[in-house]
C-alpha cells in the first residue's frame, strides 16, 4: 500500500522511479527470503533470472545442454553465496560475474580446449574500411551461428565484448591474460565472424 | 566504427529471444531437493551438538551463578568468623577423640569385672560410668558455651585430658585389684 499512495502523491514524471522502487523492494525480500532457504523465494529467484543467466551461458559454451547445466550450477552458486552478497552493490552484475566465470569453466572443459586462432590468421587491422564492408548484411542468426562455430577462446572474448559489455580490461582480468593479447583475440575471432557472414561469391 | 557492435545493441531484443530447453526446471527443482536433503543430512548432527554445546553452556552459567553469591560471601566473610569455624569443627574432632580413648578402657574394665566378680571392682567400674557420663554432659551443655577460640579449645583439651587420665588410673587400680586378689586367694588355698 505504500506504493501505490506514493503514486498518487507524486508527479506523473516520478512514476518510472517508482516502479523502479517497487522493483528493488521487490528484489530485496526476494534476497531475503533466499538467506532464509525459503523454497519459494529460491524457485522464484530461479524463474525471474534463469533466462537470462542461460543465455550468458549458452553465448560462451555454444551448446544447450552445457549451458542449460552452467545455469543451473550457476544458481546454485548464488543461492548458497547470497549472503555473501552486499546490498551497496549491484545484484544483476553479481549474478552475472559468477555466470560468466561459471560458463568459462564449463567452456573449458570442452573437448574443444581453449583453441586459439592461429597466429597466421590475418590480423584485421583498426581500418573501418576493411570491417565495414557494406555488402556484409548482418542477420541475428547468422551471427548467433557464427559465434557458436568460433573457437572457444575467441566465442568467449566475443561473447563478453559485444553482449556483456565487458571492456579488454576486464576481459584480460577475467581471462587471466593481457589485455593486448584479448584484444588481439577479439580481433582476429571478429575477422573470422565476418567472414563468416559475408555472402559467398 | 565497429558495425558489429552497432548491429548487436540495435538489435539487442532478438538477440534476447532465446527459447529455454524443455523441462529445465523439473531438472533444477531436482538438484535444488537433493542439496536441501543433503543440507538436512548434514546438519542434525550439527544442530544436536549446538544443541548439546548450548545446554552444557548454560547449565555452566547457572552453576556459576549460584555458587559465585556463596563464594563472595565466603571471600567477604569476616576472617574471625573463618577461624570461630575452623576451631569449632575442631572441638568436634577433639571430643570424639577422647570419647573413643574413654570407651575402650571403660569397655576392658568392664571385661576385667567380669571376670573377677568383686565389690572393689564394681566399684570402681560405677566410679569410670560416671566420668563417661559427667564427660557426655560436659561436651553436651558447657562446651558449647565455651569461646570459640584456642582457649575455649585449650579448656575443653584439658578436662578431657584430666578424665581420661581418671579412667586410666581406675583401670591400673583395678587390674592391680584383681592381682592381689588372685595372689591373696592363692596363699590362702595352700
Amino acid at each position: 500500500m505504500r506504493w501505490f499512495f506514493f503514486i498518487l502523491s507524486c508527479n506523473v514524471s516520478q512514476i518510472p522511479f517508482v516502479i523502479l522502487y517497487r522493483m528493488d523492494t521487490e528484489l530485496s525480500h526476494l534476497i531475503e527470503g533466499c538467506r532464509r532457504q525459503e523454497r519459494k523465494a529460491q524457485e522464484a529467484l530461479y524463474k525471474r533470472y534463469a533466462p537470462w543467466l542461460y543465455r550468458i551461458c549458452l553465448r560462451i559454451t555454444a551448446n544447450p545442454a552445457e549451458a542449460e547445466e552452467a545455469m543451473q550450477d550457476c544458481v546454485m552458486k548464488i543461492l548458497t553465496h547470497i549472503n555473501g552478497f552486499q546490498e551497496s552493490a549491484s545484484f544483476s552484475a553479481w549474478m552475472q560475474q559468477i555466470a560468466v566465470r561459471t560458463a568459462i569453466d564449463y567452456a573449458k572443459q570442452q573437448k574443444e580446449i581453449w583453441e586459439e586462432l592461429p597466429d597466421n590468421f590475418p590480423l584485421a587491422d583498426d581500418s573501418p574500411a576493411e570491417e565495414d564492408d557494406e555488402n556484409i548484411r548482418y542477420s541475428v542468426e547468422q551471427i548467433k551461428t557464427g559465434i557458436s562455430k568460433l573457437p572457444a577462446s575467441a566465442r568467449i572474448i566475443l561473447s563478453l565484448y559485444l553482449f556483456e559489455g565487458y571492456d579488454t580490461e576486464e576481459i584480460a582480468t577475467i581471462l587471466h591474460l593481457q589485455p593486448a593479447s584479448v584484444r588481439s583475440q577479439y580481433l582476429r575471432g571478429k575477422r573470422k565472424l565476418v567472414e563468416m557472414l559475408r555472402p559467398k561469391r | 566504427m565497429d558495425r558489429l557492435k552497432d548491429f548487436i545493441e540495435q538489435h539487442r531484443d532478438e538477440f534476447e529471444q532465446e527459447p529455454m530447453p524443455e523441462g529445465h526446471w523439473e531438472r533444477f527443482a531436482c538438484k535444488l531437493d537433493a542439496q536441501q536433503a543433503f543440507h538436512k543430512k548434514k546438519n542434525p548432527h550439527r544442530r544436536r551438538l549446538y544443541l548439546y554445546l548450548s545446554a552444557v553452556a548454560a547449565a555452566c552459567i547457572a552453576l556459576l551463578l549460584c555458587l559465585s553469591p556463596d563464594i563472595r560471601r565466603n571471600e567477604l566473610a569476616d576472617p574471625l568468623a573463618l577461624q570461630a569455624k575452623a576451631v569449632h569443627r575442631e572441638f568436634g574432632e577433639v571430643q570424639f577423640y577422647y570419647r573413643m580413648q574413654m570407651e575402650a578402657i571403660v569397655s576392658e574394665m568392664e571385661e576385667i569385672n567380669n571376670r573377677e566378680n568383686s565389690e572393689a571392682s564394681l566399684h570402681l567400674l560405677s566410679e569410670s560410668r560416671k566420668i563417661l557420663q559427667n564427660n557426655d554432659c560436659f561436651a553436651e551443655k558447657i562446651a558449647p558455651s565455651l569461646p570459640v577460640s584456642t582457649e575455649g579449645l585449650n579448656t575443653a583439651n584439658l578436662y578431657y585430658q584430666c578424665n581420661l587420665n581418671s579412667l586410666k588410673q581406675m583401670l591400673q587400680s583395678l587390674k592391680q585389684l584383681h592381682q592381689t586378689e588372685r595372689t591373696t586367694k592363692t596363699y590362702t588355698i595352700k
